[in-house]
């Protein structure tokens, strides 16, 4: 199981478990939705790896990996 | 709008970008808007009238998109302000229309229950149904009314479905406040924040009246820029919410948490939606669109498709108006005698004036093509598939059609940035927006490309290969540029890319139109005063103080601009250019392409217009100077060319950037930065090449 | 006597604009800071 969001692969989904807190990039993150204990999936990454686009209560986000691997997750 | 009775009620529209709040606020008001700006910074203020289903008179606020209340950015610290009844000359709203994507509800709720707990009367819209329909999302109107003792009215703002309905909650006086309690803070935080607000009151921070969600909003401001806020308070702002930090670490994401828990409390009652993702347009779109291959293919069509519309649809319009203005300046001409006031409209307020509306028919298609990619959802995916090249200079995806519109002219280029939320990089993205080589200077590189290879010694190719390797010198400089600006000017921290994926949806073109109409009126407004008083200024620096004669060359040399020619001199000669180039330059900073008209005026060349280059270009060919060497010798013809690549020479530039960065600190560091490079690298390559004897 | 009149109309309309763009860069200076909009009391 991947630890992180940037590590989950195309098409998987999994549950976020965990995000630094007190950083306002992840804040923001937080605030479209991504707080622990969601389920989030990603949709497709773009050709040259980055960014991802990943699904959250229903929404399409994209980000960099530099965003995403801040935010472990677990087993859906 | 200020001249309406005070007793007109002030309606704000607010919700999350993408949510179609803006059609429905042009669906509303149709032309009965005022745009401006809110003073000091360049987000749009949108108000309008509209008459509700009752013939009230009501007037629409149209507030910033933003994602949350906590700002991070100028536009988000404007509608936060405005919701506050913190900007003293914006009213705080009566009530409130908070606009909802219904196919992204649950996310949407989260700003929606930030403006529920302010205690305003509230519309909820929930906007954009027939897309949460193909989801097969269903939400329950009547239920969430129920719960939150407010309207809630469903709309298609595209197809006008729902705008009677919406006109009807408008017209509404007795909504009560909602009933959606506020939101649980952490322990210990809500002590926290009722100190913080008193020493806030006694800074004189905020209003004595103001509730907890004041010093909350306050406190958790992630805007860089700070905007709406003194100098002085920031200091006291910033040490109230360190000390909030230490003692209560991560209250923030807490508080974030909370609140979605109570949204997800909500959709358990309101949303039905399938466990499974449906196939809808949107990820069938997608599929093709995001494709590594098909994707990036198409977005060439689709940047194909714009130039050809800038640069081919565009010519015919542009010769129109230069028709339209040569044939006003004949006219002109013929209806008065000889006279300094005929020359002064003739050759000074027509061409001046002109040379810059001409650029109006390609400004028009550029905001019309942006507006219809931003409201059919294409422009996130532009911006997703450029994001990795454009991280490489440390920019982010949506920078990549600004400065693409530059080539065409920076202007819009610099205005296009607003759609750019990170302050930074849209800082950048302006800076370096000019570096694109727009179509002003095409004409003045044909003219010393001609002059470099004269047609007939060598193919048109390689004359084309020289223009290619210019533009491609301007986009490597812009390159280079932004990735300097990043690592050492402006340092911080990196913003990071967040961008929402909207669904694909068809453009509401009357809103779209009413947008370009807006810019074009900016744009023409500008060319009517600014650009007008500078043209009449540049004809008068050379038209006096006047010789005797009738020699124009003459005339020139003696003039303000010919003295200012030699003045610089000294200055230009190390790059290789004499006074007459000097004369060039500086009647460029007016528009580029006037050098071209400058130049014919300096050596007295009849009808030296862009369709006929030739008289001009052998004349230029074969000037000599005093001692009979070549002036354009190939080296000074690419050592201006690097010059013109690089430098900026624009005044209308230079006042949109002042506008759309807010100072004049900018502008100045922009034109010091591209003319300082420019010169320099002139005089290196002058320098060099004479050094091995070309 | 008509290029005359044309002269001192040329030079009017030229006074005419350097004055109004003085008067805009004055009126420009005088606020400054915040801009008077920011609800800090100036």
């Amino acid at each position: 199981m991947p630890a992180t969001l940037a590590e989950l692969p195309v098409g998987s989904s999994a549950i976020v478990q965990a995000m630094p807190t007190g950083r306002s990039c992840l804040t923001r993150l937080r605030e479209m939705g991504i707080v622990p204990g969601t389920r989030v999936s990603v949709t497709r990454r773009a050709p040259l790896g980055e960014p991802i686009e990943i699904c959250v209560r229903g929404s399409h986000l994209s980000m960099r990996n530099h965003e995403a691997a801040f935010i472990a997750i677990s087993a859906a | 709008m200020s001249a309406a009775a005070p007793e007109t009620p002030l309606i704000a529209i607010v919700g999350n970008p993408n949510s179609g709040k803006t059609t429905l606020f042009n669906l509303l008001t149709g032309l009965k808007q005022k745009v401006a700006n809110y003073p000091g910074v360049t987000v749009e203020k949108k108000i309008g009238e509209c008459y509700s289903q009752h013939g009230k008179k009501l007037r629409l606020i149209d507030l910033p998109g933003a994602y949350s209340l906590n700002a991070r950015s100028p536009d988000e610290a404007v509608l936060r302000d405005v919701l506050l009844g913190r900007r003293p000359e914006t009213p705080r709203p009566d009530r409130v229309v908070c606009v909802l994507d219904s196919a992204n509800f649950e996310r949407n709720l989260y700003m929606a229950g930030q403006v529920l707990e302010l205690g305003l009367p509230t519309i909820l819209v929930l906007n954009m149904v027939d897309v949460a329909e193909q989801r097969e999302w269903r939400i329950d109107a009547i239920k969430l009314s129920e719960i939150l003792g407010i309207p809630v009215v469903k709309t298609n703002a595209i197809s006008g479905q729902g705008l009677i309905e919406l006109k009807l909650a408008l017209s509404r006086e007795d909504i009560s406040p909602p009933k959606w309690q506020n939101a649980a803070l952490p322990e210990g935080v809500k002590a926290a924040l009722e100190h913080s607000r008193d020493e806030m009151r006694q800074a004189g921070v905020i209003h004595t009246r103001s509730s907890l969600l004041e010093p909350l909003y306050l406190l958790s401001d992630h805007d860089p820029t700070h905007y709406g806020i003194a100098d002085t308070q920031i200091a006291r702002i910033h040490e109230l919410r360190s000390r909030m930090e230490t003692d209560f670490p991560g209250w923030e994401d807490a508080l974030v948490a909370e609140r979605y828990r109570r949204i997800e409390e909500l959709c358990a009652q309101v949303l039905k939606r399938p466990d499974q993702e449906i196939e809808t347009i949107t990820t069938k779109l997608d599929r093709i669109l995001l494709h590594p291959v098909l994707g990036f293919v198409n977005l060439l069509l689709v940047l194909g498709l714009l130039f050809f519309l800038i640069f081919k649809v565009a010519e015919g319009p542009m010769g129109w108006i230069e028709a339209g203005f040569g044939q006003f300046g004949a006219w002109v001409e013929g209806l008065m005698s000889p006279g300094d006031f005929r020359d002064l409209i003739v050759n000074g307020v027509v061409p001046g004036v002109s040379g810059v509306v001409i650029f109006l028919p390609q400004i028009l298609i550029l905001f019309f093509f942006i507006g219809i990619m931003e409201d059919t959802g294409y422009m996130s995916r532009l911006a997703f598939i450029m994001d990795w090249a454009m991280s490489k200079v440390g920019l982010n995806g949506k920078s990549f059609l600004p400065f693409l519109s530059s080539y065409a002219c920076a202007i819009p280029g610099v205005m296009a940035a607003r759609t750019i939320d990170s302050p930074k990089d849209r800082l950048i993205t302006i800076l370096i927006a000019p570096l694109a080589s727009c179509s002003a200077r095409l004409p003045v590189y044909s003219l010393l490309i001609g002059v470099l290879f004269p047609v007939g010694e060598v193919g048109a190719f390689v004359q084309a290969g020289i223009m290619l390797g210019l533009y491609s010198l301007g986009t490597l400089g812009a390159f280079f540029f932004a990735w300097v600006f990043n690592k050492f000017v402006m340092k911080g921290s990196a913003s990071p890319m967040i961008l929402e994926m909207p669904s694909y949806k068809m453009p509401a073109l009357k809103s779209i139109l009413l947008q370009v109409w807006q810019r074009a009126r900016m744009f023409l407004v500008r060319a009517g005063t600014i650009i007008l008083g500078i043209s009449i200024l540049i004809w008068a620096a050379s038209t006096y103080p006047k010789t005797a004669g009738d020699d124009s060359a003459k005339q020139m040399e003696h003039s303000f601009a010919g003295r200012a020619g030699k003045l610089i001199e000294p200055a230009i000669a190390p790059l290789g250019y004499d006074w007459k180039i000097g004369i060039g330059l500086i009647g460029s900073f007016a528009a580029r392409e006037v050098f071209n008209s400058t130049m014919s005026v300096v050596y007295a060349v009849e009808s030296g217009d862009d369709d006929n280059l030739a008289p001009l270009r052998d004349k230029l060919a074969a000037e000599r100077r005093p001692d009979g060497r070549l002036v354009y010798t190939p080296l000074v013809c690419i050592s201006l060319l690097v010059f013109y690549v690089f430098a900026m020479q624009c005044v209308s530039t230079i006042a949109i950037v002042k506008r759309e960065t807010g100072s004049w600190k900018w502008a100045m560091f922009q034109l010091g930065y591209m003319t300082g490079t420019a010169y320099l690298l002139s005089l290196l390559i002058f320098q060099i090449g004479s050094a091995l004897g070309y | 006597m008509n290029e005359n009149w044309q002269s001192i109309a040329a030079i009017a309309v030229i006074v005419v604009t350097v004055v109004l763009f003085i008067a805009r860069a004055a009126k420009r200076r005088k606020k400054p800071g915040c801009g008077g909009s920011c609800g800090c009391g100036k």
